[in-house]
């Protein structure tokens, strides 16, 4: 399951870099940024 | 808590990306107050909670928008032109708009997509904007109410328990008896201008591996919303994904693995704004509870009925909402819920969650109708124009919503 996650995590992670390098509005990213940390303390909750 | 929400409402003029960092900024503010510093985990472990809603909105999404730019939105649209019988079509167009909205269980899609394509052939045939609007309008805020994904019941559902994720499951047969009224009274009362306004057009080639996928999706999903009590299939998730990744190689002529990337990014900047909602919805329920708001809620509403707090809660949502937009009647359908707990039935749950799918068209400010106008480019329109045209649509959801809030003991049989 974990590694579910973690290539979910990946895809959020690109995506912010993505949207970071095309400037887009700071609202974008911040809710990138919501979605890609609960994603990413999931993956590290999970034993 | 509720100040910091309100106060973004009103400073982003209800903008729905703007009021997950507002939420999110509410709960952090709410851990504060109560003296309790940053509690970090609250913070983070609210979210869990819909986690898994996530995960089957963000892969839905993906899917609907790659069909999208496949084209077979469009194709399928002009075979819905050719539709001879009035009502046949009116249906047929209102469940066309309605379909991406069903499956990623927000209304953004479905306006940006299916509602562009035909808002597009109803103002080309004569249609006035308002009722093109109202159409649209219309068409998605019954999409979002249908199952499979209806992110307003995912939100209402995370007050009917404690376990993280919050199950979202059995609610396939209840919303749809949500959303049946309002979908039989919407395709009667907009028929003669569907029928008059979108003609035969032009024609456009129908993929038929791309058809073969959505049908297999949608049979999925059915079998995963009727039988899941006998069949199990992996969960939606699953099926959008693998559905993704076929829809990818299907197209690997169309789009270059750069090209496949950005269309891909653009599915998720399209549900980045509901999804984040969620999650930081999630913080502050987890950190309203930590600070004791819902203990002392519960001890208000210990001699008051259930059902009165639910109704209550639920209007209170339409007033709010009307102002200052999803936010603070989001947190509301979730405390509408509480005090029926772990005992709720998705049916009572499905009710509660009608007065927010309804929020989002009345919403003066960032809600549906704002998106319909931007996306149709239609200027001038004043949202009460666009609120005449669909108020039935609305209506119904809500007169449904109060009906199963009111006998959802009796409406349990609908929990699959």
């Amino acid at each position: 399951m974990q590694v579910v996650y973690y290539i979910i995590i990946s895809i959020f992670s690109l995506l912010l870099a993505y949207c970071m390098l095309k400037k887009r509005p700071m609202k974008d990213l911040i809710c990138i940024a919501i979605m890609l940390v609960t994603f990413a303390l999931r993956a590290l909750h999970i034993k | 808590m509720l100040g910091v929400s309100a106060i973004g409402s009103i400073v982003t003029r209800n903008d729905r990306k703007w009021a997950a960092a507002f939420l999110l900024a509410a709960a952090v503010a709410g851990s504060f107050a109560s003296g309790m510093g940053i509690r970090f985990r609250e913070i983070v472990e609210g979210p869990f909670g819909f986690i898994d809603s996530a995960l089957s909105v963000c892969s839905a999404s993906i899917l609907m928008y790659l069909l999208f730019r496949t084209g077979l939105l469009e194709a399928l649209f002009s075979r819905i032109c050719r539709i001879g019988n009035r009502t046949l079509k009116s249906f047929s167009v209102l469940l066309f708009i309605a379909l991406p909205a069903m499956f990623t269980g927000f209304a953004g899609l479905s306006i940006v997509t299916t509602g562009a394509i035909a808002g597009k052939a109803l103002r080309k045939g004569g249609a006035s904007d308002a009722r093109t609007a109202g159409i649209v309008a219309s068409g998605s805020l019954i999409g979002m109410v249908l199952p499979p994904n209806c992110i307003p019941a995912m939100i209402a559902s995370n007050g009917a328990g404690s376990v993280l994720p919050t199950p979202y499951v059995g609610f396939f047969l209840p919303l749809i008896v949500l959303a049946l009224p309002a979908l039989i009274a919407s395709a009667f009362l907009f028929s003669k201008t569907i029928f008059l306004a979108i003609s035969d057009g032009c024609e456009a080639p129908l993929s038929k591996p791309n058809l073969i996928v959505l049908a297999a999706v949608m049979a999925a999903t059915l079998v995963e919303g009727l039988f899941s009590s006998y069949v199990y299939i992996g969960g939606n998730a699953l099926a959008f994904t693998a559905a993704s990744i076929i829809v990818l190689i299907i197209n690997r002529k169309i789009w270059s693995p750069r090209q496949a990337l950005d269309e891909v990014t653009d599915a998720l900047l399209q549900c980045i704004g509901p999804v984040a909602l969620m999650l930081a919805l999630g913080s502050f329920i987890e950190v309203s509870s930590m600070t004791g708001v819902r203990g002392l809620y519960s001890l208000w509403i210990l001699p008051m009925s259930t059902q009165s707090v639910m109704l209550a809660l639920m209007a209170a949502s339409l007033a709010i909402g009307f102002f200052l937009g999803e936010p603070i009647p989001a947190v509301l359908a979730a405390y509408a819920v509480f005090p029926i707990g772990w005992l709720a039935n998705d049916v009572i749950v499905a009710g509660v969650a009608s007065a927010l799918a309804v929020v989002s068209l009345l919403s003066w400010k960032g809600g549906i109708t704002e998106s319909v106008c931007k996306a149709l480019s239609i200027q001038g329109l004043a949202h009460v124009q666009v609120l005449k045209q669909s108020w039935l649509t609305a209506a119904l959801i809500l007169a449904m919503g109060i009906v199963m809030v009111v006998f959802g003991n009796s409406l349990e049989f609908l929990v699959l």
